[in-house]
């Protein structure tokens, strides 16, 4: 199979150099030459499907198949660069003089015609040693080498190749049959699986025994376990083998213990440390030495080690147990849609029918709204609580509220939908896990608001690249369409079709006919006449109690964006945002970045009634905080984990979607960098390829321009150093948009921190 | 500024008397010399005298000095000009090949020598000496917690503050500290305001912001005038525009640029026009990308075939000390011409000057378009960076 592949002159460095623009990685194998198995399907353009050919198919759903992608790359990858080290590259040949290297190369040669690839080139080359360059005898021994024992290990690890049902599937079988004979059968490929996993055991001298081949395995197996939760453990032994492996070919003698010392060890490691590594181990994995060096020293501003986070260990899990283990579970609410179509009343008279608004503040309200002669605000001044907005009618910016339903505590964000104030929205669907699209039912409305320029349109697309999966739409004011299911339907039938190009799935949207103002079918189901003739489905409440909370990285290493920062009682200041991982209590210490000021948490305050002194990933606090000078806190700064610091950059690469714009993106272009609480000014440094929409395959490298509906691989720069985590690491901070004049031109992924 | 002699001759070496009368003529100097001139203006030289005991003395002498120019920096924020060289005509203060640095003052002349007087050079003097193309404009872009205050001159944007302030947001009980912070907020923008807009000189000052901070400041701005009894606001009322922008950020000057309300009152200034250009490129690269093309490589390819109709360049790369780089693209800029394409210099100090830059500073519309230069490209750009 050397021979085929040519591993001794292949150029390492040309490869790597496109490993980093890592979504070549899954795609090394040319598909092309087999025939496609049923998995595939899915990911080939097909005209028939073409209208669903939205943003959203390539944007990760929740099976985030893009980055299970990059890991089987990664371990095929990794595969084959084990393959390689251990049967040719670092097998040495024993001094030969010129006559016996012509012999030993007519030899094999024969050998190669008899037995096909099977046999690794160092196998063969040993075993005509041996044998004094005789054909037959060495025929024979070869022949005759085989024991039972890899066979029933290569089976097992196709038996797991099969279970993961990944899509490594089709590639792993591919490999073998490509090298081997093209009559093999599938039993074949099974024994030549076999054979390749033995050679490093008949090679004692090359790889210690034992290590080398369980190590792929119980990588792989480690895989199947973590790779929905932790994908990128299993990428670090990855590169580091590839790293070691690439040094061989160029002709480095390599210490096979060596080589084999990271896999192992992080195999040794167990699953808790490397969460809690993780963090800090993948930043450098990603990139080259540079950044590891980076790493090592300390990118932030901290001169000395830094301080632990508190001086007693906390065990974090059965912390968490214990306080939430029962009751209820929090859900952050998200409520979106175009200006105008009743999000704040909505959500105010919900508020006001879970009895969380007093009767006599809603009386108030009642009062004043009606002397403003705007009383069909009433419900919108629940949330709407500044002079500004109500004398305007307008929600400027998020308010926030909590309520709680049968089962989940709720924590509801309500964005305004005018769009000079979607800066505004992203901050808060940022937070979310689901969302609410209210849409305007009556006749004109809901078509002013879905046609482009509507924000129902805008919305809808940025909290799908937000990460918001589940949706509910309210399909709102149905009474003044005199509850006719005909309009309902109408509403539905054209949302569904847009909805499905966005990226959400039918399962995950559901739709509630409404009115915010009467209050139908809010919470009580509605006893109107015309409308119980036709639904009988959810109340909203209900709906909004059966969306699925997410999981939360509760023992990963703190990260919190700070949201509003505030002057508290006294002489302290109030930090608050949402959690997004771990665990915070008072008298905490945490790193404030990108300043690197150390400031101790005197108290953390969450919504939920009775948890007092402690929050955990995904609550909304607010944290008192001392030590630190208040000038140096700004909205959109991280606080984090001393230990464990968020990555500092001021330029990144992102993959982008390029939506629907009219003046294309180019380089150099200046844009609005919206990330989490953050608006930051950026330029497009760099076009580095434009990618596929659906495969993510490249299609050009270096475009002129990007124009719309596409998607690219980009580097961006911004005027400062920012806190940005990989997409790969923390899925919700790793996601960013990008607006410019007033529109939203493309949202993206984080893939990697760029070194100045 | 004013020409007050020129003598070129016919190979285009000569000289040219001029005197600089503001702060945007220092602008205007900056982009005309090149190390290599000579520049001949009056100057103050610490000179030290040794008498015949041995003693020495050292006065400050205002002298002439014709120095060969090595460096020339510019500060835009006090539009002042530094010139380095070394002299080259010995007087009793200054001997020949010292070195020396003027710092050429409004309303005093200078005399440049050039061995080679291009066409740009010359165009730019021309424009200098125009004292039609005069339109000042203040700007104040702002969103919440977030100003600029810009001063617009027809070859100039000028940043004269940025103030950011930061604010709590909505949804605590009692807003009094957010009621605080905006006022806070602007009351810093209004003393920027005061402080670096001068009303006589300017004819429009444009507040944008998206939402209601406009509107809510401008009431702030004038109810403050009233109550402070300041009249120099209270008569300028008339001078304020409110526009909408997408951001508080500088660079979304250019959206406001481009807004028709403000572009009739702008109608004559440069950075209106280079505004509206650069967005015909962009929306030409949107819509039709085989006839808008941008890096030299690609526009000189373009030129060869005299397919260039506007010619979009920064006044960067005329800046350049590299004298066949600068010659390169003057040949660009005279080849257009000559073709009876349109040569439009951005000024590197306006939004869109700076948005050109980042896109290396030179662009250009096509009469038809050329996809042959984009695949040649493709074919040549296979080897990696």
């Amino acid at each position: 199979m050397s021979r085929h592949r040519d591993v001794r002159n292949l150029d390492y460095d040309e490869e790597y150099d496109e490993a980093y623009d890592d979504d070549v990685y899954g795609h090394s194998v040319d598909d092309n030459e087999y025939g496609v198995s049923p998995g595939m399907e899915q990911y080939l353009y097909s005209r028939s499907r073409e209208n669903s050919h939205g943003f959203g198919l390539y944007l990760p759903t929740s099976e985030d198949i893009k980055e299970e992608d990059e890991v089987n790359g990664q371990l095929e990858r990794q595969d084959s660069d084990d393959r390689s080290r251990h049967d040719s590259s670092s097998y040495e040949k024993p001094p030969l003089s010129s006559e016996e290297e012509t012999l030993l190369c007519s030899v094999l040669d024969e050998l190669r015609n008899i037995l096909g690839d099977k046999y690794s080139e160092a196998e063969l080359t040993r075993t005509a040693i041996t044998h004094n360059f005789q054909l037959e005898a060495s025929l024979n021994a070869l022949l005759n080498m085989s024991s039972p024992t890899p066979v029933a290990a290569a089976a097992a690890a196709a038996v797991t190749a099969t279970t993961t049902t990944n899509q490594s599937l089709p590639q792993r079988e591919k490999r073998p049959r490509s090298r081997g004979g093209s009559t093999n059968t599938p039993a074949a490929e099974v024994k030549q699986l076999s054979l390749s996993s033995r050679q490093p055991q008949n090679q004692g001298q090359a790889a210690p025994p034992g290590l080398s081949t369980p190590e792929p395995k119980s990588q792989q197996q480690q895989m199947v376990v973590t790779a929905r939760s932790t994908p990128v453990v299993v990428a670090t032994p990855a590169k580091g083998a590839g790293t070691a492996s690439s040094k061989v070919v160029r002709g480095f003698v390599l210490d096979s213990e060596d080589s084999a010392s990271p896999a192992s060890y992080n195999n040794s490691v167990s699953t808790e440390d490397q969460e809690a590594k993780r963090s800090r181990s993948s930043t450098p994995v990603r990139g080259n030495n540079k950044e590891r060096d980076k790493e090592s020293t300390p990118s932030t501003p901290l001169a000395k080690p830094p301080p632990k986070i508190r001086d007693k260990t906390v065990d974090v899990c059965s912390e968490y147990q214990e306080q939430r283990g029962s009751g209820k579970t929090l859900l952050n609410l998200v409520v979106v849609g175009h200006v105008d179509a009743g999000k704040s009343t909505l959500m105010g008279h919900l508020l006001y029918l879970k009895g969380n608004v007093a009767q006599r503040t809603m009386h108030k309200y009642e009062q004043e709204s009606r002397k403003l002669g705007k009383q069909s605000f009433m419900y919108a001044w629940v949330l709407d609580d500044t002079e500004e907005e109500r004398s305007r009618g307008v929600t400027v910016d998020v308010a926030q509220r909590v309520f709680e339903t049968e089962s989940k505590v709720v924590t509801l964000l309500d964005a305004p939908g005018h769009r000079d104030f979607i800066p505004n929205m992203i901050t808060g669907a940022a937070r979310a896990d689901v969302a609410i699209l209210v849409v305007d039912a009556s006749t004109g409305a809901f078509e002013a608001g879905f046609e482009s320029g509507g924000q129902t349109r805008e919305h809808a697309i940025l909290i799908r690249s937000l990460g918001v999966s589940q949706l509910t739409v309210a399909v709102n004011k149905l009474d003044t369409a005199d509850w006719s299911e005909e309009r309902f339907r109408e509403v539905k039938h054209s949302l569904r079709q847009f909805l499905k190009t966005v990226g959400f799935r039918d399962a995950d949207v559901v739709y509630i006919p409404c009115s915010g103002l009467t209050g139908e079918n809010l919470v009580e189901p509605s006893k109107n006449q015309n409308f119980c003739a036709w639904y009988s489905g959810p109340t909203l409440l209900q709906a909004i109690d059966n969306m699925t909370v997410p999981e939360r990285g509760v023992v990963r290493p703190v990260r919190m964006c700070v949201g509003d920062v505030y002057k508290g009682q006294g002489s302290s200041m109030c930090v608050s945002g949402r959690l997004d991982t771990g665990y915070v209590q008072a008298s905490d210490r945490l790193l404030l970045l990108p300043q690197g000021d150390v400031l101790n948490v005197k108290n953390v305050q969450t919504d939920r009634a009775g948890a007092m002194g402690s929050a955990f990933a995904g609550d909304h606090v607010t944290l008192t905080v001392g030590g630190v000078d208040p000038s140096v806190l700004h909205i959109g700064d991280f606080l984090c984990d001393p230990a464990h610091p968020i990555p500092l950059t001021s330029r990144v690469q992102g993959r982008i979607v390029v939506f629907n714009i009219i003046v294309p993106l180019i380089k150099g272009a200046q844009v609005d960098f919206h990330y989490q609480a953050t608006t930051e000014p950026a330029r497009i440094r760099k076009l580095v390829s434009q990618l596929h929409k659906t495969t993510g395959q490249l299609v050009k490298s270096r475009p002129r321009a990007l124009v719309k509906n596409t998607a690219a691989l980009v580097e961006l720069e911004f005027t400062r150093p920012l806190c940005l985590e990989l997409f790969r690491d923390y899925k919700d901070l790793g996601r960013f948009m990008l607006r410019s004049s007033g529109s939203t031109i493309a949202a993206g992924l984080i893939t990697q921190v760029c070194m100045q | 500024m004013k020409l007050v002699n020129r003598y070129i001759d016919k190979d285009g070496r000569g000289r040219m008397g001029l005197v600089p009368d503001e702060g945007e003529d220092m602008w205007h100097t900056y982009n005309i010399i090149a190390a290599g001139d000579r520049l001949r203006a009056t100057t103050i030289r610490k000179v030290l005298q040794e008498s015949a005991t041995g003693s020495s003395t050292s006065s400050r002498v205002r002298t002439t000095i014709t120095i060969q120019v090595e460096a020339v920096t510019f500060d835009t924020g006090a539009c002042m000009l530094r010139v380095k060289g070394r002299n080259v005509e010995e007087n009793r203060y200054i001997k020949m090949g010292a070195y020396h640095t003027v710092d050429l003052e409004p309303n005093r002349k200078f005399t440049l020598f050039k061995e080679e007087w291009d066409s740009v050079a010359i165009e730019r003097v021309d424009s200098a000496c125009d004292p039609t193309k005069h339109a000042d404009l203040a700007a104040v872009i702002m969103q919440e917690g977030l100003a600029f205050v810009c001063l617009i001159t027809s070859a100039m944007t000028v940043d004269r503050a940025k103030i950011d302030v930061n604010i709590p947001k909505k949804g605590k009980a009692d807003d009094t500290q957010r009621k605080k912070a905006v006022a806070k907020f602007f009351d810093q923008v209004t003393a920027a305001i005061l402080r670096h807009l001068n009303f006589e000189v300017v004819k429009a000052v444009i507040v944008a912001s998206p939402g209601f901070v406009k509107d809510q400041f401008f009431e702030y701005l004038m109810k403050n005038a009233v109550q402070t009894d300041n009249k120099l606001l209270q008569e300028n009322r008339g001078k304020f525009v409110l526009l909408h922008s997408s951001s508080g950020f500088k660079h979304s000057l250019r959206e406001i640029l481009e807004d028709p309300n403000i572009a009739v009152r702008l109608a004559d200034t440069k950075a209106a026009g280079e505004t509206k250009a650069l967005q015909q490129f962009m929306n030409i690269l949107g819509t039709d990308p085989d006839r808008a093309y941008y890096g030299i490589k690609h526009v000189e390819r373009a030129n060869d075939s005299q397919a260039i109709e506007t010619l979009l360049v920064s006044d960067t790369l005329f800046r350049s000390s590299d004298i066949d780089e600068r010659r390169r693209y003057v040949r660009l800029v005279d080849s257009v011409k000559e073709n009876g394409g349109d040569v439009k210099i951005f000024s590197s100090l306006h939004v869109s000057g700076e948005q050109l830059d980042q896109m290396t500073g030179v662009a250009a519309l096509l009469r038809f378009p050329m996809p042959e230069i984009e695949e040649e490209d493709h074919a040549l750009d296979s080897d990696p960076e």
